[in-house]
């Protein structure tokens, strides 16, 4: 293990970024020095070959072979043809110029200048059937004071260490139940035939423990019938959102199958979270102040507009499910095809379980645990970049970006694999994050974005991938006889 | 942690209940004076102001903050504290000090410890770790305000500010 002492002296030395180590004032000077000495401007940003009136949509098609699934190699491609940054215009008219960048300096400086109400694009066909549906827009598609607001509320549910450390008994029994699940489902050959379903059963589990104070019962033969209803739909929510996502926006302007689809699945889903919420309301009833527990006092507090609570309840398990149980599949199969490090792994975990109790503090002293995720998240990163709207002119690769614009960041998907970043970055080796270096940040790989916008779940989902570990690695051994899996 | 506040707690309750064991030994002595008791009496008053002094010395401690103009602030913290609830009940108003209200989201609690006390903290957790790895200006001996909690032996101490903002989410 190493020591704290040692890990900090690796931290200090050159920053990240040059432009970062200096003060506010002294960023805004430097800032406004360069735009003066400026020779590039968003003009000069190269930008991929495009049509007259179809811009580069055809790109986008499988026509040119184009697959969602595929989409960051999409984008590697387009960063070797061009450098670190480009921008495009997908569909002039319809979508807006957008600048794509992948360095972690860029990163980094957006991060530094984003502001407390750092701006991301609402998820447009998710805030357009809302609004079609009268209902609030809720957290992930509000900008401003207002979504400021909000924000801070939830962050007490979803990013106070009290908070998520409360969830530690329902964790492990929700990862003690799918290695239960598991035992139970092995084939002739010591395999899961759907490990896939397993998994997502096992995030849906979790996410309900945190989302509504409730099992699914998912791993069970009975299941309630409006909490069925719940999982059905937000499934199908999450289908309808990609798909949506990826077209070109044609529901602006016609009420198209799916759109109307959409709206049909939210309004089912979000009665039956009300009446989920309702029968909580009335456990509340009978209990004690002091007893509530952390879902039941934000729920129950006054300054949640009710509106919102179904909605955010709703957004909790829709951004919570397939992220967590993709991440889980990638951590368990890199654990699979490295069994050494599996060992070293088995062996911390050993430690803690006969040492001490396990809960949510404890999990954050198990450092080579936490290393083998950050490691995980590097070689399979779950998300592709992070979008803002900038709320400044900002330099980004020395060119001056102006506000308002759409940057895509895509530092994680673009330099885990960097030679420059992670020496070997074919090989997993959890031990590089044990002693930190200053020219690889977490936040540069990590699937949670950074800054004031990142993830809200993002201490949650780490525990419940923490507690699945544990369960898992005390009681299998894992391995993976197929083909590699590409990330 | 939450050990650590009980303590705190019941520090506070003795020091309450020795208070008014104080104020009801000014009222004897007076008393003593006007009806000469027993020298008995007076030694077993003695004991009890003996014992509620060490419990008022413990659960304050005096503390420099250097905000990040230079500036020194000397203040009374109470024990169990975290730094940024002395900086908030002291209403230090230090420039975009702890934004995310310690949840350990952004680095803008970043302090600065002196090598003997920074030694004497418990290591930081790893979602301390991956918070701090965002902060500028960062140096051996620099921890998150949030998540440190303050302990009698502290007292005394120099804390320092970074000059840098570390994040730049409260502009």
């Amino acid at each position: 293990m190493f020591k704290c002492s040692q890990h900090m002296k690796n931290l200090t030395g050159p920053c990240f970024s040059n432009t970062i180590s200096i003060t506010r004032n002294q960023n805004v000077l430097a800032q406004e020095k360069v735009i003066d000495n400026a020779m590039k401007s968003l003009a000069e940003i190269p930008k991929p070959k495009s049509l007259p009136i179809l811009g580069t949509f055809l790109d986008y098609t499988k026509f040119e072979g184009f697959e969602v699934g595929n989409i960051a190699e999409f984008y590697k491609s387009r960063f070797e043809h061009l450098g670190p940054i480009f921008k495009e215009n997908i569909l002039p008219g319809l979508t807006d110029m957008t600048v794509y960048c992948s360095s972690p300096q860029d990163n980094e400086t957006m991060f530094r200048t984003e502001g407390k109400l750092a701006n991301r694009d609402p998820i447009a066909v998710l805030k357009f059937s809302r609004e079609k549906l009268g209902i609030p827009t809720g957290l992930v598609n509000i900008q401003g004071e207002e979504w400021y607001t909000l924000r801070k509320i939830v962050n007490k549910h979803f990013l106070s260490n009290s908070s998520v450390w409360s969830y530690d008994k329902e964790l492990h029994e929700v990862s003690d139940d799918f290695v239960e699940y598991i035992s139970q489902n092995l084939d002739s050959n010591n395999e899961v035939p759907n490990f896939r379903l397993a998994l997502n059963k096992w995030a849906l589990e979790g996410a309900g423990t945190f989302c509504l104070d409730t099992r699914f019962g998912m791993f069970s033969e009975k299941t309630d019938e409006n909490l069925q209803l719940i999982v059905d739909n937000t499934a199908l929510l999450f289908d309808l959102l990609t798909e949506l996502n990826f077209a070109p926006p044609v529901w602006r302007y016609f009420e198209t199958k799916k759109i109307k689809a959409l709206k049909k699945c939210q309004a089912v889903q979000l009665e039956a979270i009300s009446k989920q919420r309702d029968r909580m309301m009335e456990k509340v009833k009978h209990k004690n102040d002091k007893d509530l527990t952390k879902l039941e006092i934000l729920v129950t507090k006054k300054d949640l507009p009710d509106s919102e609570v179904a909605i955010l309840i709703s957004d909790m398990l829709g951004g919570g499910v397939d992220t967590t149980s993709n991440a889980a599949a990638f951590m368990l199969y890199v654990l699979a095809i490295n069994p050494e490090k599996q060992e070293i792994l088995r062996e911390e975990i050993k430690n803690a379980l006969q040492s001490d109790k396990v809960d949510g503090m404890s999990l954050q002293r198990m450092k080579y645990l936490h290393a083998c995720v950050l490691e995980a998240q590097r070689m399979f990163p779950l998300t592709v970049g992070t979008t803002r709207r900038l709320l400044q002119d900002t330099i980004l690769s020395g060119y001056l970006v102006p506000k308002g614009t759409k940057v895509i960041m895509l530092s994680n998907v673009m330099n885990g694999q960097n030679p420059a970043y992670f020496e070997d970055p074919e090989t997993y080796l959890p031990e590089r994050w044990l002693q930190r270096n200053p020219n690889i940040k977490f936040a540069m790989t990590g699937s949670f974005g950074i800054g004031a916008r990142a993830c809200p779940g993002r201490k949650f989902a780490m525990q419940e991938v923490h507690y699945l570990l544990i369960s898992v690695l005390s009681r299998f051994k894992l391995q993976y006889n197929y083909k590699p899996i590409k990330a | 942690m939450i050990s650590r506040k009980c303590i705190g707690l019941y520090a506070s309750m003795l020091k309450s209940l020795s208070r008014t064991q104080c104020s009801g030994v000014a009222r004897m002595h007076q008393q003593v004076k006007r009806s000469e008791v027993s020298a008995l009496c007076r030694s077993l008053l003695r004991v009890r102001t003996f014992h509620s002094s060490p419990i008022v010395a413990q659960d304050k401690i005096t503390i420099n903050l250097i905000d990040r103009k230079g500036k020194k602030h000397t203040v009374q913290a109470n024990i169990d504290d975290t730094i940024l609830d002395v900086v908030l009940d002291k209403e230090l108003n230090f420039e975009s000090f702890g934004v995310c209200e310690g949840t350990v989201s952004c680095s803008t609690c970043h302090v600065v410890f002196s090598e003997d006390v920074y030694s004497k903290l418990e290591e930081p957790l790893m979602d301390e770790m991956d918070m701090l790895d965002l902060a500028c200006g960062l140096t051996e001996t620099s921890r998150l305000g949030c998540q440190v909690y303050l302990t009698e032996e502290m007292d005394g101490m120099t804390v320092t500010l970074p000059r840098e903002i570390t994040d730049a989410r409260e502009i």
